[in-house]
């Protein structure tokens, strides 16, 4: 048995999770443009399919008066005719601040279509929404009780009126029952109650097994993705079947479409602690596998983050975990990228900076003391060249002012989060084309008029160890600058 | 019904705002209407039992009509197993046996009166042309999305089941078979009943999937907002339940079963009705 084969053998995943579009990170976060106002929108997702996403609005620049939202499908069947929009609701104490909610009916790709008025007149816009069931709730103890006392309730009465009508029913009104009758009713009762019992039993366990095939009929699972090494440097990644994808298949228009260029956007990530990153871009070499030469890559253990785009614009990041040997000196190649941390800057902030070998220097700008969860913000990093100037010479990556990369030190959170926001860029492209808004899908490169700073909208969805990972290009070469970042509840 | 309230709101919130009619808390809820509904027969019954042949005369149409609301019940629960598409199923028969010749047979016993399940089953059919009729002519739009066809108006139940031809097949069978043992009584009326609908519905499916029937008058050219345009064809073409010849031909034994099982229950429950006087 040659060496290759034994080593693809060990490299067979351990695991493949799952995730929501990213993973751990459901909610969406988009800055964009809707005509002339400057928005930042974040959607945050319901749990559960259909539920009501809330959708917050902060106008970054010009003076906003009103917004109306609706849903539309992002594609196809549905995208076309919308129910009556809803008007968001304008905060009190900030006037650039609008909140407002709307049911998310279907699982599958969505876009909140967005109209915007204000002082320089109407603009609009739309944000893809990925929609897809996470978990169900469990009973409250409050209803659980209700529940049982009304049961109890039931089963008591209708004893009762059994009973009742065996014994009584047929006598005229105001006769007295005789014994055999009363016998009769207290059998009719017995027989009752016995029936109650089985019927309660049958019921639970109806409504157990309806309760577990909705579950299962409902609930998101990114497909299973099955990694492995041939011929030495050659990683493939083999998609398995996806029950929740293929009942969804009119939907979801599961064709894998390119994301800025590429079928598969791969992330390899150094464990246990997160030091080595690879930024790959598979072939599709089949509809369900995709293959790619490694760069040089040192032996270990890796996290495998694959991220896909369907048709619709609804995205799937599948996970795996691989063993991989020591690969051969390739350089990365097109746009391929890895970086080794040698050097980190520890996001404890405000203004955490960070210096890279060519001595350039990077800075996350926070605002406040610390991060916190679930607050939606404007991650702001700023390029220095090595003299201390705003660098100049920043290119787009990949047609992106730059990428980032967000990890949670136990894996459970996974985002890959570009200027415009946290959705795939393929499916803003779509929704571009159907909005005439004069606005460019390709808002990242708004970025132009403040080369050396970029921002990336994201909220943290919970607290603790975060590892970012910001992607810039310059000069025809691809940096990686990474920042820790402890969030805060 | 209000036991059910609770239980709802926690089953959509816990997994989601569904079309399913037979979920756990839609069944208690039905169950607590059809028990409200059976209170209101047992009133009737009663007062009935102890009136003379005037008063019951009068009594008996508002007995039918109670019962008649609960049969539209039990239509509605089964819906989603007698969609017309479905009438070359089995399970359509299956359904069909399990839930009408009990409220029938049972209500016609305890009415007394001739052709009473016809009455009822008539009944049921005319309010159901009227609301596929007149509900189109009500202005309406979809509230929430996606919108997959634009409508502008409420859209209807589907064209009534012909019950009426099950129904009359109970009434003419257990009229002639009265004084005979009710064993052979629930057979042969239940095999009627089964029989007679298959008679019917069996090519009335077969004409509602055609164009023929894609007009105000039977209903099938009215799409939900919810239907995309891909999923029309739905509407005019056989789902078949049963995967296999042998599936169907043993559901439909299944059905025969049920239908007999079915009436010799519905006669034991009217034989009881019209003896209760209070």
């Amino acid at each position: 048995m040659n060496r290759a084969f034994l080593i693809s053998f060990a490299a067979c995943i351990l695991f493949s999770a799952c995730s929501s579009a990213h993973v751990g990170s459901p909610d969406v976060f988009y800055e964009g443009h809707a005509g002339p106002y400057r928005l930042f929108v974040t959607v945050r997702t319901p749990p559960m399919i259909p539920g009501i996403a809330q959708i917050e609005v902060r106008a970054l620049d010009g003076n906003v008066t009103d917004i109306r939202i609706v849903p539309l499908r992002a594609v196809g069947e549905g995208s076309e005719y919308a129910p009556p929009s809803d008007r968001m609701e304008r905060s009190q104490f900030d006037a650039q601040y609008f909140t407002g909610k709307l049911w998310l009916m279907q699982s599958g790709a969505w876009q909140v279509r967005m109209e915007v008025f204000g002082t320089h007149g109407k603009g609009e816009t739309a944000v893809p929404v990925p929609a897809a069931a996470r978990r169900t709730l469990r009973m409250q103890k409050s209803t659980g009780t209700l529940l049982i006392v009304l049961i109890l309730l039931l089963a008591a009465s209708m004893i009762a009126i059994l009973g009742a009508a065996a014994r009584e029913s047929q006598l005229e009104p105001g006769a007295a029952a005789s014994a055999p009758q009363r016998r009769r009713g207290r059998i009719a009762m017995a027989v009752t109650a016995v029936a109650l019992v089985v019927i309660l039993f049958l019921g639970n366990m109806w409504w157990n097994a309806a309760a577990s095939s909705r579950a299962d009929l409902m609930m998101y699972k990114a497909p299973p993705v099955e990694a492995s090494l041939q011929n030495t440097n050659s990683l493939v990644l083999k998609m398995g079947f996806s029950s929740w994808h293929d009942r969804r298949k009119q939907m979801l228009l599961d064709k894998i479409i390119p994301d800025h260029g590429h079928p598969m956007h791969l992330f390899l990530l150094g464990l246990p602690d997160l030091d080595r990153f690879y930024h790959l871009h598979p072939d599709q070499v089949a509809a369900d596998t995709f293959a790619e030469r490694l760069p040089a890559l040192a032996a270990g253990n890796y996290a495998v983050f694959a991220d896909i785009v369907r048709e619709s614009g609804f995205p799937d990041t599948m996970t795996a975990r691989i063993t991989l040997p020591d690969v051969p000196n390739n350089p990365p190649i097109g746009d391929d990228s890895a970086t080794t941390v040698a050097y980190v800057s520890d996001g404890k902030g405000p203004g955490t900076v960070l210096t890279l070998p060519d001595h350039s220097r990077w800075e996350w700008i926070i605002d406040g003391p610390t991060v916190h969860a679930r607050q939606p913000a404007l991650l702001r990093f700023r390029v220095f060249d090595k003299d201390g100037k705003p660098a100049s010479d920043l290119e787009p990556y990949m047609g992106m002012a730059g990428h980032l990369v967000i990890v949670k030190r136990d894996l459970t959170v996974f985002a890959h989060v570009h200027p415009s926001g946290s959705m795939p860029m393929a499916a803003l492209m779509l929704l571009e084309k159907q909005i005439n808004s004069g606005a460019s899908a390709m808002s990242g490169m708004h970025e132009t008029a403040r080369p050396a700073e970029i921002t990336f909208p994201y909220g943290f969805p919970e607290p603790g160890g975060y590892r970012l990972f910001v992607q810039i290009k310059r000069n025809g070469q691809v940096q990686t600058g990474v920042f820790d970042a402890h969030v805060e509840p | 019904m209000l036991t059910s309230a609770p239980f709802d709101d926690w089953w959509h919130n816990a997994f989601g705002l569904d079309v399913q009619i037979l979920s756990p808390p839609h069944v208690v809820l039905i169950l607590g209407i059809f028990i409200l509904g059976l209170g209101g027969l047992f009133l009737i019954i009663a007062e009935m039992n102890r009136a003379n042949a005037e008063t019951r005369a009068i009594l008996n149409r508002i007995f039918l009509h109670v019962g008649c609301m609960l049969t539209i019940l039990l239509l509605m629960l089964i819906s989603e197993y007698t969609n017309y598409t479905q009438s070359h199923s089995a399970i359509y028969y299956r359904a069909l046996a399990l839930a009408m010749p009990l409220v029938l047979v049972g209500i016609a016993r305890a009415s007394g009166y001739k052709w009473a399940a016809t009455k009822v089953a008539g009944f049921y059919c005319v309010l159901w042309l009227l609301a596929l009729w007149l509900v189109p002519l009500v202005p309406a739009e979809p509230k929430l999305g996606p919108v997959y066809t634009r409508v502008t108006h409420l859209v209807p139940m589907e064209f009534p089941l012909l019950l009426f031809a099950g129904a009359a097949a109970l009434d003419f069978l257990l009229d002639r078979l009265t004084g005979h043992n009710k064993w052979l009584q629930a057979i042969v009326g239940g095999a009627g009943f089964l029989l007679a609908m298959i008679a019917v519905q069996w090519p009335m499916g077969r004409f509602l999937i055609s164009p023929l029937a894609e007009n105000r008058i039977f209903g099938t050219n009215y799409y939900p907002y919810m239907q995309p345009p891909s999923a029309y064809h739905f509407n005019h073409e056989f789902n078949f339940y049963e995967k296999s010849r042998a599936q169907f031909w043993v559901g439909m034994i299944i059905a025969f079963a049920a239908a007999f099982v079915m009436t010799r229950i519905g006669l034991a429950w009217g034989d009881w009705m019209r003896r209760v006087k209070r």
